[in-house]
């Protein structure tokens, strides 16, 4: 193989997606959150469509994805129905949420949950701890491109060369354009990964096979490795109970990058056109996941499951495709890693500083950018050069408590009730519970220690809430005039 | 002051609530129990089966959904 080729792609790929994201200023002034964190509120169906669904495909579906088709199986689909899911969270809360944005001035989640709960101590709390599971989000999609970067080039671009030439394209151009970078990189790197993802499953299933269907694939594992066809897999340790409360977690997992792009959506339709859409952006993940499968048969002794999909590309694809699914990995990392950046850098600009020091709009929306830097080369870039160890640990725990916040969006979407001790309570008691299940007695039962949270979370909330005082009617009033139009407290 | 729980109005919301139900009931247990067999259906795992069932279910009930929303004229 030609070793300059698949680098030259990867690179030409992040030379593409810098020219498209600076160019998605288009002269506009970008010191506003109004326009840095929700491109004015302007983007439309398409955009936003590839905007949230390159979003929610990460590197996980060209890397970790085939490596649990090929360490457990079909439980890999779990990912796919939370996905969908996900999508019909997102056509009946973006609505409501891009509504409460527009009326009521939100750019960021945090500065939702403090208006509902008139509370900028739970807004800034929520921000900072969504913050932990964004950074560590953000450092894995980091160490992702680094060492994508480091296999095409052979070896010779070391981890922290690749750390710094990703993060330094993301900066620019954030920097540059805010949310309207996003939009515009995501929807390239959307439509790169779908075409990636097919061609490479496709050409792997021909050279596995000799045929264009997946069926050989699974003909043969279904005679020879059927353990890889049902759960609990082939591990034996995702059972029913892991699968539904997994998919259960997932799906109310409302995490911050997504609350912006919601709000950046131009009207309440858009989100709706855009999420009936979603799960069709999906099947993406079934090409890759086949990979994972080919691999059980043809790499039987691989020591990194997540692996598998380059390692057979390395072995069995033109050098072309190679670099082909070199840049589709690293469009997958970098569209999933620039929002929850932008997303943190407006969370500790707008829920943290602005109450703490009483900041201006125009101060807040400058400093929001200005954050960018230091967060990525400060926090991301040294820990994504370390490649901690627990960092997976960090990234479960922060997710599970994504799920923690869940009473807040109850008190915004269903239930009027809702009060900030029963909201503050019901966080906190779910954190720890999630955070002692996920690093003293794991999963316990085979249920997903997130899940263990919501079971304590839940019914403290609403005990709480009903023996403390609700929140000014005023406010409930205005909120639930967008969630439950035409009805009243009265 | 009378609190209250947001539950559809009328029967057409009850209906798009009823299905978005039996859509997140199909993807967990007990259903997919019923397709966790070591056999291929259509060239593919039943549970892939199933996914995609789930995948192409959702695409369509928010598809009805939206034109039900389009015909009561009632947006957000």
């Amino acid at each position: 193989m030609s070793s300059w080729i698949p680098l030259a792609i990867t690179m030409g790929y992040i030379v593409v997606a810098l020219i498209i994201g600076i160019n998605a200023r288009r002269g506009r002034v970008m010191d506003s959150l109004e326009e840095w964190g929700v491109a004015g509120r302007s983007m439309g169906p398409v955009t936003l469509y590839l905007l949230i669904a390159a979003g929610s495909i990460s590197a996980y579906t060209f890397m970790g994805a085939p490596g649990w088709a090929y360490s457990k199986g079909v439980a890999v689909f779990y990912v796919v129905i939370y996905l969908s899911y996900l999508a019909l969270v997102a056509w009946y809360c973006g609505p409501k949420v891009w509504a409460f944005g527009q009326r009521f001035g939100h750019v960021t989640q945090g500065a939702a949950i403090a208006d509902r709960y008139q509370s900028p101590l739970l807004g800034g709390l929520a921000a900072l701890v969504m913050s932990i599971g964004s950074l560590a989000y953000a450092v894995l999609q980091t160490i992702g491109s680094a060492y994508i970067l480091s296999v095409m080039s052979g070896g010779e671009i070391p981890v922290w060369v690749g750390v710094i030439v990703v993060l330094g394209a993301i900066a620019i151009y954030l920097y540059i354009s805010g949310q309207r970078a996003i939009g515009l990189t995501n929807a390239f790197q959307g439509i790169l990964m779908l075409g990636v993802a097919w061609a490479v499953g496709l050409w792997a299933t021909h050279e596995a096979t000799g045929e264009i269907g997946f069926a050989g694939v699974f003909e043969r594992l279904a005679s020879e490795r059927p353990e890889f066809l049902t759960l609990p897999g082939a591990g034996g340790d995702i059972g029913f109970a892991f699968w539904t409360t997994s998919i259960i977690v997932s799906m109310f997992s409302f995490m911050p990058p997504v609350w912006s792009q919601w709000m950046s959506a131009r009207s309440a339709s858009t989100i709706r056109r855009s999420a009936t859409w979603l799960p069709t952006y999906y099947i993406v993940v079934l090409p890759m996941v086949v990979v994972g499968f080919i691999g059980i048969l043809a790499l039987p002794a691989l020591s990194r499951a997540d692996t598998v999909a380059l390692t057979y590309a390395l072995e069995h694809m033109p050098s072309w495709l190679v670099g082909l699914l070199g840049a589709g990995t690293l469009a997958a990392a970098m569209s999933s890693c620039e929002p929850f950046l932008h997303s943190i850098a407006m969370a500790y600009a707008r829920d943290v500083a602005q109450p703490l020091f009483r900041l201006s709009d125009a101060t807040t929306g400058r400093l929001a950018r200005r954050l960018l830097v230091p967060i990525m080369a400060l926090i991301v870039a040294p820990v994504a050069i370390a490649e901690p160890s627990n960092l997976v640990m960090i990234l479960l725990v922060g997710l599970g408590f994504a799920t923690q916040v869940l009473p807040a969006f109850i008190g915004m979407f269903l239930w009027t009730r809702a009060s900030t001790p029963g909201v503050l309570v019901g966080i906190l008691s779910g954190f720890c519970v999630t955070l002692a299940l996920t690093l003293i007695w794991p999963n316990p039962m085979g249920v997903h220690a997130g899940f263990w949270g919501l079971m304590v979370n839940l019914p403290l909330f609403v005990g709480i809430s009903l023996m403390t005082s609700p929140v000014r009617d005023d406010v409930v009033e205005r909120f639930f005039a967008i969630s439950a139009p035409g009805r009243s407290l009265g | 002051m009378k609190h209250f729980v947001v539950h559809p109005r009328s029967r057409r919301g009850w209906c798009l609530a009823l299905a978005f139900a039996l859509l997140i009931s199909a993807g967990i247990w007990p259903v997919v129990a019923a397709f966790n067999r070591a056999e291929l259906w259509f060239g593919l795992p039943p549970l892939a089966v199933l996914t995609y069932a789930i995948v192409t279910g959702c695409w369509l009930t928010m598809l009805i959904a939206n034109r039900l929303l389009r015909r009561s004229d009632s947006d957000v």
